[in-house]
């Protein structure tokens, strides 16, 4: 019945357009409803003006008993002095504990107030006043502290399914100024898309959509870095949109072949950078010049003129949760953004992110080691621990079991150099510490009594690193846009000039201009990248075989690009007919290893030397992948090619230029599977040489690359040499075994052929 | 007799919105709200009342545990809550209503069953000459009140009058309504004459109630299911949002994201304002799965849309084909042809329709372009060598009629006159002349005259249209002959056969009237007769100001029923409360006496109520006599001039109507106001 009815509502939708509601048409939800806060709500009854939080909703999530986050917002001189109202929007774990479940707001270290947490199935919004004297003009800081605890479950794993989502949409300052509609730092208050994305469409003239694509790189990533957010998309498009976002214009009144609407908005603006507020949490952009020296001139006088504010306040923004690691020396976490602060919870649990430089070598050559300062309260029963997780895995523990508690005073423990890579590192230091009224549980004995309190004196004593560029490494590339960080050109490469392609791949080079902290001189170039330049290329293919690596010769000296650059994907680029030599192959090789596992005869039957060199390599693997920090599941996955969505991956070539290339197999898949790639979630995690979007489950495949390609030394000192070698040789631990047993066979040789010749001096 | 009513829609609104207010409130828990945290909220703590009954998000844990299958856990969570309120009861046992029965009316209660209402109002008036001062228990009462709702819906429902469930649906209170199945229905009657902000209330009142009373996910899920025909998507999302605290809810909802899918897609293709941008590639591809897994045609047919809308014309033709070999179904045809059309590939689009004609039904005229592909003479093609099926003639010359197409008038009596049968030919011109006058039809009467060697009329229409279309008649000097034989015999337009408008007015389906007036007008003026059709389409749904213009538009157009038009006029004023204007229209334009009676009765009736209100009891007094005047007055309006004489002070004659009255009917009501004079009589005395 009910399809009968949708149906015929479809048949009315379409044929009688005087059936369905207008768009202002009556609302089914009640209007006190209306009025409450579910996110589109929110936004609709909002009287005042919403300036966001510039941090992705990765960032706004409150994990575990006791968590802490710092969000930023940035306010005009205006809107600084007359004050508003904090607004948290948040939605919470239905484990979590109404009584007593707390979020604290401190705005620039004045304490604004405590949110009850109890929202867990809708987006709920609070509202904290602002008083003017809290606030700065500028770049301010909310820190936002959450204090959660478990209804029923005391086990320290439960603490993990504490969390608390601000909403990045609805939640920030509400001004009870708007900034001036013209202002054009007012910019950094665009608001968020209901996918939690902060879009940038481009406003391209119709059929000149490379043309204009490549005229907006500069400009679109200035506009990245003045916002500074994760959650970025860039879109081109040839009107304006709705909802929040950024549309930009780039060009002249004169420009040829504008639409009618864009070569008004261009000739109704200034010349230079210029912006609108739009309402609704739209800013309309308009970069006007006459040609490409005049848009990069307008763009950096805007930003020493009117947007300077905007960068240095930002510079000036401190505590961060984040550690520099490039040099030599001792970090405390008090520089990191913690605060001491008695627990009192079962796991605890301080995080904050360690930035490798770019050439970091990972290595057993040294470690970072972690000062400990703090005590643990008497009573804890066995088990209690101070476990270290980097990257999410456990790298090393102490046992902090003592029934009359431990006082910690800069104990070390050491973080072996091998668990890190370049980029951005997530360090975790968890305390758990269970008691014996945990077993039972019981709601009327809850007590809230201090376990553990970490100082913030607690530091990171950084050494000496080898350093050496290698490639392939995708976590560099995210974190440091390295390669691409030097000021040497860039080739953007795009094999069809779309909308959704070119959108992928601005979208990227965004991602990088943030990483790297200021635009990259990017080149657009539609087709495929040229081999006999030795320029540094980012290759968008989706499925034009023809512009695939497959017909680009190959430089002399190098191995064939085809094959180089990913022999999986360019199978997967072949139309999905299945009858594709590559496809088969790999199905081939599946069959194979299925074959081989249904007809693996049983152990004792095989010959003494198979069971022993199959035993050697299986032990071989096993510390092979112990040394390298890999779990079992990440030992290599074979990926069907049919089932690869989007490959990203990285090439070097034998003229030294480095080619980071996107392959997926239409447009629809590259757009499906870089939202994956893109989703801030993700994006900062990538690390490996390869990472693969999977068509059945959206999720990412990382591969370690089977070996990499090194770049010239830079720091060609004999410490960082040493350590190389130190680091090189923990990579090749059988080499090094080998080299041992060598010189002290070496040394029994010679003595046993010295001491008969020369004979035995005996001192007296 | 039509008589005046309030705008009840208006009324009911307002209650609800009003109760809705008042249920926000109790509701916090349930709603999220929009917190003002104040500014030491610590301080809350101490001296609050301690909470008797968890609320949703205290309870939230216990659905999200017992679904998940976590038993140990939803035990702990009951502990914790029976710690915390003590007294806490498990939500499944919160509301059971124990019946009641009254065992004194059982024979009413037998009749009730067998829905014998006449029966029951003799059984009634027996039971209480046996047992003074008896009346039925207030249960019953009730009861058969509903009852008789139900009854009357079901059998309007049935016999297909919407207009009357929707008036007999204002009796239903949607926040308290148990019986859903009667909100559905007062919904589906709402949806079919295109009422859709009167259905707001009646949803909102299935979907949101006040705690506790909230219907079971069943119903909730149905009459989501319902809201997606009515509603853009966007706003059903909001509803599932706020709908979401019931975990359990929450999870079945999420059911409903293919549906809203559907409508998404739906409303990106219709073009609605405020539909998506565009539909997200996984959205259609979900659509499509399910288009290809379940053969459905309707996914299908929205598919078939959705390209077309794309401008992707082979995929459209591939959906459209796929949905129509699959179940031929006027929709999908429409589709078909529509893409086949704009894809240039008439002759196919002709073909398929012209196979199919049995199919078109009442919708023919939406096909009435493809149709004249058989009759469109031009040079290649002479009409001699298209025979053509009579069964086509005749679908096509019904649909130029009920769309009243003037062009394709024209176009049919072209064909007519080229095949020599000038008779036809004739009649069509005339036609088409009636509906929308044109240079076309007007030659093509001359033509045929000229043919017919009918002198006569072709000089009646020199003498009409010479000053306007002198061109034609220069023309007529060297006349075109027709240009061959008898291909397909065109046959005349019927006298009978309606314009659809008036079919949809005597059908009772006002909303598809108007929607059919809409077509007609976007094509050119409406005729004052169409007007006058639309008043009425008008008055019927409550949308008084647009009946008012439309009446008075064809007044202006000097309508032929005139009577009818201003009587219209008349009860839209009366119903709006503008009895001035109403005073005005009667004394300025004539009309029949008996509805003249009607109206003025009616309209000193409203005067002497407002009065009355007003407490103005001169001017009832005055009202109520000049009605007296023309029309006999009902008990009821009796009470009042009872009442007002009473508030006058001249008791005297108060206690004597009352008296009166008291002799002719036994009314509670009278006898408290004859009690009420003797208690004031009293104390005066």
């Amino acid at each position: 019945v009910r399809n009968i009815l949708l149906c015929s509502t479809f048949s009315l939708a379409v044929l009688v357009s005087a059936v369905a509601v207008k768009a202002d048409g009556p609302s089914l939800v009640p209007e006190p409803l209306a009025q409450t806060t579910t996110r589109t709500d929110a936004r609709s009854v909002k009287t005042d003006m919403l300036v966001p939080f510039s941090q992705s909703k990765p960032d706004m999530r409150l994990i575990g008993e006791d968590d802490t986050r710092h969000l930023t917002f940035f306010l005009s001189p205006e809107q600084a002095l007359s004050g508003g109202r904090l607004r948290l929007a948040y939605t919470n774990a239905v484990s979590i504990l109404p009584d007593g479940a707390m979020m604290s707001a401190t705005v620039n270290g004045h304490a604004i107030g405590d949110i009850p947490i109890r929202s867990p199935q809708t987006v709920l919004a609070t509202e904290l006043p602002l008083a003017p004297g809290t606030l700065v003009a500028g770049w301010n800081t909310v820190r936002l502290r959450a204090q959660q605890q478990h209804r029923v479950d005391c086990s320290i794993g439960a603490a993990y399914e504490l969390w608390t989502q601000v909403d990045p949409v609805t939640s920030g300052f509400l001004a009870e100024t708007a900034s001036d509609a013209s202002d054009l730092a007012s910019l950094i208050t665009v608001g968020r898309t209901a996918q939690d994305e902060t879009e940038i469409r481009v406003i391209t003239a119709p059929g000149e959509l490379a043309r204009d694509a490549g005229r907006s790189l500069e400009a679109v990533q200035t506009l990245a870095l003045l916002l500074g957010r994760q959650d970025l998309r860039i879109a081109f498009a040839e009107t304006e949109g709705n909802g929040p976002g950024i549309d930009l214009f780039v060009g002249d009144a004169l420009t040829p072949a504008l639409s009618p609407a864009a070569r008004q908005v261009l000739s109704n603006s200034p010349n230079g950078l210029s912006a609108r507020q739009m309402g609704d949490g739209r800013v309309r952009v308009v970069l006007r010049g006459a040609n490409d020296q005049a848009l990069s001139s307008a763009l950096v006088s805007a930003l020493n003129g009117p947007l300077q504010p905007v960068l240095a306040s930002r510079r000036a923004l401190t505590k961060q949760p984040v550690i520099d690691a490039s040099s030599s020396r001792r970090v405390n976490l008090a520089e990191a953004g913690y605060e001491t602060a008695p627990f009192a919870g079962r796991l605890f649990r301080a995080s904050f992110d360690l930035v490798m430089p770019e050439d970091f070598y990972p290595g057993d050559y040294g470690s970072i080691d972690l000062k400990l300062n703090g005590a643990t309260a008497p009573g804890l029963a066995p088990g209690a621990q101070v476990l270290v997780r980097v990257n999410e895995r456990a790298v090393t523990s102490h046992v902090l079991y003592d029934p009359e508690g431990v006082t910690l005073k800069e104990k070390a423990l050491a973080l072996s150099l091998r668990a890190f890579h370049p980029g951005v590192n997530k360090v975790e230091i968890l305390a758990e510490l269970p008691t014996e009224a945990d077993q039972a549980c019981d709601p009327t004995a809850r007590s809230n009594a201090p376990r553990f309190l970490l100082l913030e004196e607690t530091g990171l004593v950084i050494p000496e690193l080898a350093r050496v560029g290698r490639m392939p490494d995708l976590a560099s590339l995210v974190a440091r846009a390295y390669p691409f960080n030097h000021d040497k050109a860039l080739d953007l490469v795009v094999d069809a000039a779309t909308p959704g392609r070119l959108s992928t791949a601005v979208t990227i080079l965004s991602r990088l201009a943030l990483a790297s902290g200021h635009p990259l001189p990017g080149h657009l170039v539609i087709g495929s990248p040229d081999p006999s330049l030795a320029t540094n290329a980012l290759v968008i293919t989706a499925g034009r075989r023809d512009l695939a690596m497959t017909n680009v010769p190959p430089a002399k000296g190098s191995r064939p690009a085809a094959g180089r650059i990913d022999g999986l994907t360019t199978a997967s680029v072949v139309s999905a007919s299945g009858t594709s030599p590559a496809a088969s192959a790999s199905d081939s090789q599946a069959l194979m290893d299925a074959f081989q596992v249904q007809t693996a005869m049983d152990t004792d039957r095989m010959s003494w030397t198979s069971r022993l060199s199959s035993g050697i390599q299986h032990l071989a693997d096993m510390v092979d992948r112990w040394l390298q920090y890999q779990d079992v599941t990440e030992a290599p996955r074979s990926i069907r090619p049919a089932d690869a969505l989007v490959t990203l991956g990285q090439d070097s070539r034998a003229d030294g230029a480095i080619w980071t290339v996107i392959t997926a197999q239409d447009e629809a898949d590259l757009l499906r599977g870089a939202g994956v790639l893109l989703d801030p979630v993700h994006w900062g995690t990538l690390k490996g040489g390869k990472a693969t979007v999977l068509r059945s489950d959206l999720s990412i495949v990382t591969e370690t690359p089977a070996a990499f390609t090194f770049y010239p030394l830079t720091d060609l000192s004999l410490g960082n040499l040493r350590r190389l070698a130190a680091a090189w040789l923990s990579d090749h631990f059988v080499i090094y075994v080998g080299l041992v047993l060598l010189f002290i066979g070496s040394f029994g040789l010679w003595l046993g052929y010295i001491v008969p010749r020369k004979g035995v001096r005996t001192v007296e | 007799m039509r008589k005046p009513r309030l705008p009840v829609g208006l009324l009911a609104q307002t209650a609800i919105g009003l109760l809705m207010l008042v249920q926000s409130g109790l509701a916090a828990s349930l709603v999220p709200e929009l917190v003002s945290a104040s500014p030491a909220p610590q301080a809350k703590a101490a001296g609050e009342p301690v909470a008797v009954a968890p609320d949703a998000v205290e309870l939230a844990a216990l659905y999200y545990y017992a679904r998940e299958g976590q038993m140990g856990r939803v035990e702990r969570e009951k502990k914790r809550l029976s710690l915390k309120f003590p007294g806490f009861v498990e939500p499944e046992d919160l509301f059971q209503p124990a019946p009641e029965f009254s065992v004194d009316e059982r024979p009413l209660w037998q009749l009730y069953e067998a829905d014998d209402f006449t029966g029951i109002e003799a059984a009634v008036t027996q039971l209480a000459l046996d047992n003074p001062g008896w009346q039925p228990s207030q249960d019953f009462r009730d009861k058969l009140a509903r009852r008789k709702l139900r009854f009357d819906l079901t059998a309007a429902q049935t016999a297909g009058d919407s207009a009357k469930v929707i008036a007999l649906g204002q009796a239903l209170d949607p926040q308290s309504e148990m019986e859903v199945d009667l909100l559905w229905t007062l919904i589906a009657a709402c949806r079919s004459q295109s009422q859709t902000e009167a259905m707001v209330p009646v949803y909102q009142g299935i979907l949101f109630r006040k705690p506790g009373t909230e219907l079971p996910d069943d119903v909730i899920m149905t009459t989501l299911q319902m809201a997606v025909q009515d509603f853009p998507a966007r706003e059903l999302r909001k509803v599932i949002a706020l709908l979401s605290v019931k975990p359990e809810l929450a999870d079945r909802m999420k059911g409903l994201t293919l549906d809203l899918i559907r409508r998404d897609i739906a409303d990106f293709a219709a073009d609605e304002a405020g539909a998506v941008d565009t539909p997200a590639p996984e959205s259609v591809l979900a659509v499509r799965r399910s288009a290809d897994l379940g053969h459905h045609s309707a996914d299908q047919t929205l598919l078939g849309w959705y390209y077309l809308k794309l401008d992707r014309l082979d995929e459209a033709e591939t959906w459209f084909r796929k949905a129509f070999e699959g179940e031929p179904q006027i929709e999908s045809l429409q589709g078909l042809t529509l893409t086949l059309d704009r894809a240039k590939k008439r002759d196919q689009a002709f073909a398929l329709v012209s196979g199919h004609l049995d199919l078109l039904g009442d919708k023919a005229d939406s096909f009435l372009d493809i149709l004249s592909y058989a009759f469109q003479t031009d040079a290649e093609t002479p009409a001699e060598q298209k025979p053509i099926d009579p069964k086509l003639a005749e679908i096509y010359a019904q649909a130029i009629q009920s769309s009243q197409s003037a062009e394709h008038a024209v176009l049919i009596g072209w064909y007519a006159y080229n095949a020599r049968q000038f008779q036809a030919a004739k009649a069509w011109f005339a036609k088409s002349a009636e509906w929308k006058p044109g240079s076309d039809s007007i030659k093509g009467m001359a033509l045929a005259a000229v043919q017919m060697k009918d002198m006569g009329a072709l000089e009646a229409l020199k003498s009409r249209y010479a000053d306007t279309y002198p061109e034609i008649f220069a023309e007529l000097k060297k006349p075109v002959a027709p240009k061959g034989g008898s291909a397909g015999t065109v046959g005349e337009p019927a006298r009978d056969n309606q314009a659809r408008y008036v079919t949809s007015f005597r059908n009772k389906r006002y909303g598809d009237c108007l929607a059919d007036l809409e077509r007609l007008a976007s094509r050119g003026n409406l005729s004052a007769e169409a007007q006058l059709i639309r008043g009425w389409c008008h008055l019927e749904l409550n949308h008084l100001a647009e009946a008012r213009a439309a009446f008075q538009w064809a007044l202006a157009g000097n309508v032929a029923k005139a009577d009818d038009a201003i009587y219209g006029l008349g009860l839209s004023l009366l119903r709006a409360h503008m009895t001035d204007d109403l005073e005005a229209l009667l004394t300025s334009r004539p009309l029949s006496e008996a509805r003249a009676k009607e109206l003025r009765a009616e309209m000193l009736w409203q005067k002497a109520e407002i009065a009355f209100n007003n407490k103005d009891y001169e001017i009832t007094l005055v009202n109520l006599n000049a009605r007296l005047q023309i029309a006999p007055e009902p008990v009821g309006m009796t009470q009042m001039r009872a009442w007002a004489h009473y508030h006058l002070g001249n008791l005297k004659q108060s206690r004597t109507i009352f008296a009166e009255l008291n002799q002719i009917v036994d009314d509670p009501a009278n006898r408290r106001g004859l009690t009420a004079i003797q208690d004031r009589m009293g104390i005066k005395q």
